[in-house]
């Protein structure tokens, strides 16, 4: 008896792993198989065996959903914290305070050179709230029936929220959105996304963070559709066949709040790995792979204390196949076509170039970043006057210097463009630009009244007169980490022509910094040298000849 | 007049003259390549070549000063300022004319007093300077934590060490073309190479001896 036991128990196991290796093996079919749930699930998403939950099977959820709120409600009947949780963080509040300056930052309150501003705008902007309704300022931030669970713990992938819905999806009926365009968004089966529920994956981040601007790519450059299902060179940590990280990996969210905003960037991160004791969560390059990352070689570790991870590992962003926009001008919106109707007009690739509502566009792919000195501050223009005379107006404004330890040399997107601005006071303008009604800029393309009801909303002087200025927006670059064998080489930067980092100022980068006096002076010195050492060589060879004559040899 | 052969360099002076001819010249094409005066070689490449070629350089050095001084070698470098005129005459005028070299090379004083002060400026200026700040370059980092930030120091940031270390380079660009050149002003073209490879050197013998 006593030599059978282990016998059996090997058998158990065997079994056991067999039965996994099959049911796994079933599992990955259904999903491939599977055109709704099949799209992007990487491990520890929802049909995955980790979950202990088998959504479908709750009474609650077995019934027919109105509206979103509807699902809301049901879904905190057990998880009685979550729409407490998620009221604490950005994603609800969409505002963030400066802790320095005290100010009121975040989505609600930054004015940007896309789209420029939520205020008046928000049934637009907002179908991307991670909320139900937010339509104008009288939105009740304190509803907790409001919170959407739904987008981002999908798995269907049939859950969408319309467009211009205040963070709703099309419920009962079909609607249009373009308006006028014939394409036509289907109702959204609520109750099968609701038994359907998951942790949450690329697409469902993707669905607001790849689409941020106005759509595919357009706003961050290195986040866009590309990294549903990304490959090996375009984001090493989340190749679908290799680590196949989810954005959760990183951004590890505790109690629904996600680390990792702009707001709050770590530009330099001197603890090294992270420790789960501590409480932190793994977020920067740094909390994974330490401060001495390079184990073969001491000099690029060297680079870790003045440069960025992403400086060298990200060496373009927009890698994917889609392009982002890097110019956007809306000074010249508003040119109609012969009809009297919106016009689009597109490149030989077939990006949009204008649009009546919008204006000039220019898109680019495989974008190098510029680089620039950060210590993770930014500060944001907004609704503060500016200097008269401002040529370019950085809307906003990163920190750092070469003699700061806690800055880095970091990647950045710079988005340029125009955007309205008033001429006496010299501030941004918050233009009503979505709308149904009679001022809104894509309804009549009339900037006056677009500019006076969109300042009379967000409670801002305006003095009646605009203009256009060219501004700027730096992006700091931190997605779409290469593989090394992709990452910038030592040339890239260590060179003097067209070296990457030529305009970084502060620092003596070997191969790039000249001392150009220096040198001069050095080879003139170096070429009279050699011009006497010819010179005495010469006087030798033709005195010693003439002797040699004189002695008759 | 009779001529004799006597040896002036031994083995080993020969040995280190020949390698730092090596490790110079590597160092000067990869030193220059990190500079980015030429871009022949990857950054990389450079990078590395110089740093292991500078420490061998190193090595060699040291091995140089304690030859020099357990054999009493350094007292070649002895010289009396008389001899200095005579010498800068021969190189103006006198070697023009065919007259004979001041200097008669024996195997106590192998150097002519020019080349004591310059290969003396060498060794003792040109070599540590290159060494220090070599050292200093290497080891930035470690220098930065430990001791510039904690003496408050910004001098020696790597600006200033890198530029030492350039003007230093560019002084031994100098001294090399200078030194090759010299090598010609023997009884023929190729006479001094000659003896700096085999050691031996075909003198005039005296009267005396």
């Amino acid at each position: 008896m006593k030599r059978r036991k282990p016998k059996l128990a090997t058998l158990v196991s065997l079994t056991g792993i067999i039965i996994l290796l099959i049911s796994a093996f079933f599992a990955r079919n259904a999903q491939a198989a599977d055109p709704i749930s099949g799209l992007s699930q990487g491990e520890g998403e929802p049909d995955s065996p980790t979950s202990t939950a088998d959504h479908s099977k709750f009474e609650i959820l077995q019934q027919d959903f109105a509206t979103g709120p509807d699902v809301t409600a049901a879904c905190l009947t057990c998880h009685t914290e979550a729409a407490k949780q998620i009221m604490e963080t950005p994603h609800w509040t969409w505002e963030y305070t400066d802790p320095q300056t005290g100010e009121a930052l975040g989505k609600k309150n930054v004015i940007n050179n896309f789209c420029q501003s939520i205020e008046s705008n928000e049934p637009r902007c907002t179908s991307c709230h991670i909320g139900y309704g937010w339509e104008d300022k009288t939105f009740d931030f304190s509803a907790e029936e409001s919170v959407d669970c739904l987008v981002c713990h999908d798995t269907t992938g049939t859950y969408k929220k319309l467009p211009t819905g205040a963070g709703h999806p099309v419920y009962n009926e079909p609607k249009e959105f373009p308006a006028g365009s014939g394409k036509y968004w289907d109702p959204v089966d609520l109750t099968l996304v609701a038994q359907n529920v998951g942790a949450t994956s690329r697409q469902t981040c993707g669905a607001c963070h790849f689409e941020g601007g106005g759509g595919n790519g357009v706003k961050h450059g290195d986040l866009d559709q590309s990294l549903v299902s990304p490959d090996h060179h375009l984001d090493v940590h989340m190749d679908i066949d290799g680590l196949n990280f989810t954005c959760a990996t990183c951004h590890e969210p505790v109690a629904h709040a996600i680390p990792g905003s702009r707001y709050q960037l770590e530009a330099k991160d001197e603890d090294g790995f992270a420790v789960a004791s501590k409480g932190h969560t793994a977020l920067t390059c740094e909390d994974c792979h330490g401060l001495e990352p390079h184990p073969s070689d001491a000099n690029l570790d060297h680079h870790v204390e003045k440069i960025a991870c992403q400086t060298c590992h990200i060496p373009s962003y927009a890698r994917g196949g889609y392009p982002t926009k890097t110019w956007w001008d809306w000074s010249t919106a508003g040119r109609l076509g012969a009809d009297g109707k919106s016009i689009t007009e597109h490149d030989e690739k077939g990006w949009d170039t204008y649009i009546s509502k919008k204006g000039d566009f220019i898109w680019e792919e495989n974008v190098q970043p510029e680089y620039y000195w950060f210590d993770g501050n930014i500060d944001y223009q907004n609704m503060k006057p500016f200097e008269a005379g401002t040529e370019v107006l950085q809307v906003n404004q990163i920190h750092g210097s070469p003699d700061d330890p806690g800055s880095r040399i970091w990647p950045f997107k710079v988005m340029r463009g125009k955007q309205p601005y008033d001429t006496v006071n010299r501030t941004l303008v918050t233009p009503h630009v979505y709308g149904a009604d009679d001022t809104s800029y894509w309804k009549n393309f009339d900037w006056e009244k677009a500019i006076a009801t969109g300042m009379e909303y967000s409670s801002h002087d305006y003095s009646g007169e605009y203009g256009f200025i060219e501004t700027e927006m730096y992006w700091p670059i931190s997605h779409m980490v290469a593989p090394a064998e992709d990452a910038l080489h030592c040339d890239s930067c260590h060179r003097r022509e067209q070296g990457i980092l030529a305009d970084v100022e502060g620092v003596y980068i070997p191969g790039i910094t000249t001392t150009p006096l220096l040198d001069q002076i050095s080879w003139t010195a170096i070429m009279l040298t050699f011009v006497g050492v010819v010179i005495h060589g010469s006087a030798r060879f033709i005195s010693s000849k003439n002797r040699n004559k004189k002695e008759g040899i | 007049m009779a001529k004799k052969k006597i040896k002036i360099y031994t083995t080993f002076i020969r040995f280190w003259h020949w390698t730092q001819v090596f490790l110079l010249a590597t160092l000067a094409f990869t030193g220059f390549a990190v500079h980015g005066t030429h871009r022949l070689i990857r950054f990389d490449t450079a990078v590395k070549v110089h740093n292991v070629t500078g420490i061998a350089l190193g090595l060699l050095a040291f091995a140089m000063f304690f030859y020099y001084i357990t054999t009493g070698e350094w007292k070649q470098y002895k010289f009396d300022k008389g001899d200095i005129l005579a010498q800068i005459k021969y190189y103006t005028s006198g070697i023009l004319k065919g007259e004979p070299h001041p200097h008669q090379k024996t195997e106590i004083s192998r150097l002519n007093p020019l080349q004591k002060i310059t290969y003396l400026n060498f060794k003792v200026i040109i070599l540590p300077v290159m060494g220090i700040t070599g050292t200093m370059y290497l080891y930035k980092e470690y220098l930065e934590e430990n001791f510039y930030s904690a003496l408050g120091l910004k001098l020696f940031v790597l600006n200033n060490v890198a530029v030492l270390h350039t003007i230093g380079a560019y002084i031994l660009v100098a001294f090399v073309i200078v030194h090759v050149y010299m090598t010609t002003t023997g009884h023929s073209v190729f006479s001094h190479v000659k003896t700096m490879l085999t050691g031996w050197e075909e003198v005039e013998e005296h009267g005396e001896g």
